[in-house]
C-alpha cells in the first residue's frame, strides 16, 4: 500500500513538474495554477526590494488599462512565513486594489524561486525586477517587464499609452 | 587636539566574565491590530511613564498634513493609545517622518527635509509655530539646554567631507549654527538601511563609521575633534572592495546592488546611542554566517577622559528553532534606545511570558497558524539597560 502511495506522489509531482509552469501558492501553501484561473486577468509581480514609487504609479493607472471584467491578482515572491506574506499583501493593498494575493517562495536578492512543485509563474516569465505585469485575456498573454514600464520616468499618461500599445500590438500579431 | 585611542583586542574582551547582563527584561506591550505595520513606527521614546511614537502614516487634506503622536502609559501596561494631533501646512506630495522630541512646552518633529516646531497653547494643543527647511537628509534630534542638535546627512559630489552637517538651533530665537564633521568610511551604507551613526550628549557628538569599528567624538560647541575609539576585532570582516565614490556619489542607486551583496558579508555598526554623558552603546552586526545573523551590543564607559569597553554581548537575531526562549533572546530586530531603556519592536501577537522556557519552534508554529488567519499585531518589548550612572 505504501509503495502505491509513493508511486502516486511521485507521479503527481512529475506531472506537475512537466506540465504546470504558471503556478504560485496561496497563503496556506496550496498550489494555484494560473492557466486554470478565470480570464481576463491582470497579474502584478512583486518582490522585496522593489521600487515603491513604481507600485504607487501602477496602482494609480490600473483602472485606465483594465475594464470591469478584469480580475487583478498579485504574485509576491517572499519567504515562507505567513507573516511575511500577510505583511507584503497588506502593503500592496494600500496602493493596488487587487482581488487576491498569491505567493512564490524566494527572495528579491536571488532570481530563482522554490520550484519544488514545478516552475513558478515568476520563473516562467523570467521576472527579475518588479513590479512587472502580465495581462491574460482570452486570446493572448502580454507580459510587460519592469524596465519597459519604469526605466524611462514615464508620467502616468505615458505609461498608460505604453501599456495599451503593447496590448494592442500583441493582439494584432496574433 | 587631544586624541585618545584605545585599542582593545576582541579576544581579551571576550575573555572577561561579567556577572550581570547588559539588559534586564522589563515588559511587553501587546497592541491591538490598529497598529499592524511595525515599519511605520518612528523612533519610539520613553518620557516619564509613557511610551511615545509616531506612526508615519499621515493624512493629507488639501494643503494640510495631519499626523498623530501616539502615547500610552507603560507603567500600568496600558496599551490603550492616546494622541496629540499635529497639524501643519504642507505642499510636498510625500513626507517621511524621521524623529521627534518632546518637552513640557513643545514638540520638535523631524521630516526628511524639514524641522517642524509645535508649541503648546493655553488649551494644551500643540500648534505649528515654525518650519525650518533643510536640503540635507535629516536623521535625528537631541536637546541640550536651549540648543537643539539635529544631525543631517547628504552625499556631496565634490566636497566629500561635508556629508555630515549638525544644525545647532537655538529654541528661543531659532538662530542656526552649522557644523560639518568628517565623513566616516562607509557612509554609503546608510543608503541600505536606516542607521543611527551620529548621536549626541551634553558634551560630545559621536560619529561612527558603518564599516569600521571607529567612532570619532567632537566637541558639541566648537565641532572640534576631541577623541576617538576603535576596536581591533580580529573577527571584523571588512568590505572586499570599496565601491568608487566617483560613481555612487553621482548616482546613489548604482551603489545599491553592491551594497546589498556586501550587507550580508561584512561587519557593520548599525547604531550608536549615548545612554547618558558617560555611557555609549554600540550596536553592530557580524558577517551573516550560514544564514544566522548576529547582533552585538557593546557598552563603552568614559572615566577620567578614557573610554573603556565594559560589556559586550552578542545574540543570534534568529535563534535556532530548538533554542529555549528566554527574556534575553526574544527579538533582536528593530531596536531603539531611550531614557536608559532598550526598546525593540516585534510582531509577536501573544503574551511572551507563556513561551519562556519553551523551544522557539513552539512560538514559530503558533505564529504561522495565527498569521494565516489574522492581520499583523505589534508588540513593543522594553529592557532596562544596566550601566553605571
Amino acid at each position: 500500500m505504501q509503495k502505491i502511495i509513493y508511486i502516486f506522489l511521485f507521479a503527481t509531482v512529475f506531472i506537475i513538474n512537466s506540465e504546470a509552469k504558471n503556478i504560485a501558492y496561496n497563503i496556506r501553501n496550496q498550489i494555484i495554477n494560473f492557466d486554470s484561473i478565470q480570464k481576463p486577468n491582470l497579474i502584478i509581480f512583486y518582490q522585496n526590494p522593489s521600487c515603491s514609487s513604481c507600485i504607487k504609479q501602477l496602482g494609480r493607472i490600473i483602472d485606465s488599462v483594465t475594464n470591469k471584467y478584469f480580475r487583478i491578482f498579485v504574485v509576491i515572491k517572499t519567504n515562507q512565513s505567513a507573516l511575511a506574506k500577510k505583511e507584503t499583501s497588506i502593503y500592496l493593498k494600500k496602493y493596488i486594489n487587487f482581488s487576491e494575493a498569491f505567493y512564490v517562495i524566494g527572495d528579491g536578492f536571488t532570481t530563482k524561486s522554490d520550484t519544488t512543485f514545478g516552475k513558478t509563474i515568476f520563473d516562467n516569465f523570467n521576472v527579475v525586477n518588479t513590479p512587472s505585469i502580465l495581462f491574460n485575456d482570452f486570446n493572448s498573454d502580454v507580459f510587460i517587464e519592469y524596465r519597459e514600464m519604469f526605466g524611462y520616468d514615464f508620467n502616468d499618461n505615458e505609461l498608460i499609452t505604453l501599456i495599451k500599445k503593447k496590448m494592442k500590438s500583441k493582439r494584432q500579431n496574433k | 587636539m587631544k586624541t585618545i585611542l584605545i585599542i582593545l583586542s576582541y579576544i581579551f574582551i571576550s575573555q572577561i566574565t561579567y556577572s550581570n547582563s547588559l539588559f534586564e527584561f522589563e515588559k511587553q506591550l501587546l497592541f491591538d491590530s490598529t497598529i499592524s505595520d511595525y515599519s511605520k513606527i518612528v523612533n519610539p521614546k520613553i518620557y516619564g511613564d509613557s511610551l511615545f511614537f509616531i506612526l508615519d502614516n499621515p493624512n493629507y487634506k488639501n494643503d494640510t498634513c495631519y499626523l498623530s503622536l501616539l502615547f500610552c502609559d507603560i507603567k500600568n501596561f496600558n496599551t490603550q493609545l492616546d494622541s496629540f494631533e499635529l497639524k501643519f501646512k504642507n505642499e510636498k506630495p510625500n513626507l517621511a517622518f524621521r524623529d521627534f522630541l518632546i518637552t513640557d512646552s513643545a514638540i520638535y518633529l523631524l521630516e526628511l527635509h524639514s524641522i517642524l516646531i509645535f508649541k503648546k497653547n493655553k488649551s494644551n494643543k500643540f500648534i505649528c509655530s515654525k518650519i525650518i527647511n533643510e536640503n540635507y537628509r535629516i536623521e535625528n534630534i537631541s536637546l541640550f539646554g536651549t540648543n537643539l542638535f539635529v544631525n543631517c546627512i547628504t552625499f556631496q559630489k565634490q566636497d566629500i567631507n561635508k556629508d555630515i552637517k549638525i544644525l545647532k538651533i537655538n529654541i528661543i530665537d531659532f538662530s542656526i549654527d552649522s557644523l560639518f564633521l568628517l565623513t566616516p568610511p562607509g557612509i554609503e551604507y546608510t543608503l541600505i538601511n536606516r542607521r543611527n551613526i551620529v548621536d549626541f550628549n551634553s558634551k560630545f557628538i559621536a560619529v561612527a563609521s558603518p564599516t569600521n569599528y571607529f567612532i570619532r567624538f567632537y566637541n558639541c560647541s566648537s565641532g572640534r575633534l576631541v577623541d576617538s575609539i576603535t576596536m581591533n576585532d580580529k573577527n571584523w570582516v571588512y568590505e572586499k572592495k570599496k565601491f568608487p565614490d566617483s560613481i555612487w556619489r553621482i548616482n546613489n542607486t548604482k551603489f545599491l546592488k553592491h551594497g546589498m551583496e556586501e550587507f550580508q558579508e561584512i561587519s557593520q555598526i548599525n547604531k550608536i546611542y549615548f545612554i547618558d554623558s558617560a555611557n555609549l552603546l554600540v550596536i553592530r552586526q557580524e558577517k551573516n554566517v550560514k544564514n544566522k545573523p548576529k547582533v552585538t551590543y557593546d557598552l563603552w564607559n568614559q572615566k577620567n577622559n578614557l573610554w573603556y569597553l565594559v560589556k559586550s554581548e552578542n545574540y543570534q537575531v534568529i535563534p535556532d528553532s530548538s533554542s529555549i526562549i528566554s527574556k534575553m533572546n526574544i527579538n533582536h530586530y528593530l531596536y531603539f534606545v531611550s531614557n536608559f531603556k532598550m526598546i525593540r519592536i516585534g510582531r509577536i501577537p501573544f503574551n511572551i511570558y507563556n513561551y519562556f522556557g519553551k523551544e522557539f519552534q513552539n512560538l514559530d508554529r503558533d505564529l504561522e497558524t495565527y498569521y494565516i488567519e489574522h492581520d499583523p499585531r505589534v508588540s513593543i518589548f522594553i529592557w532596562n539597560i544596566l550601566c553605571k550612572r
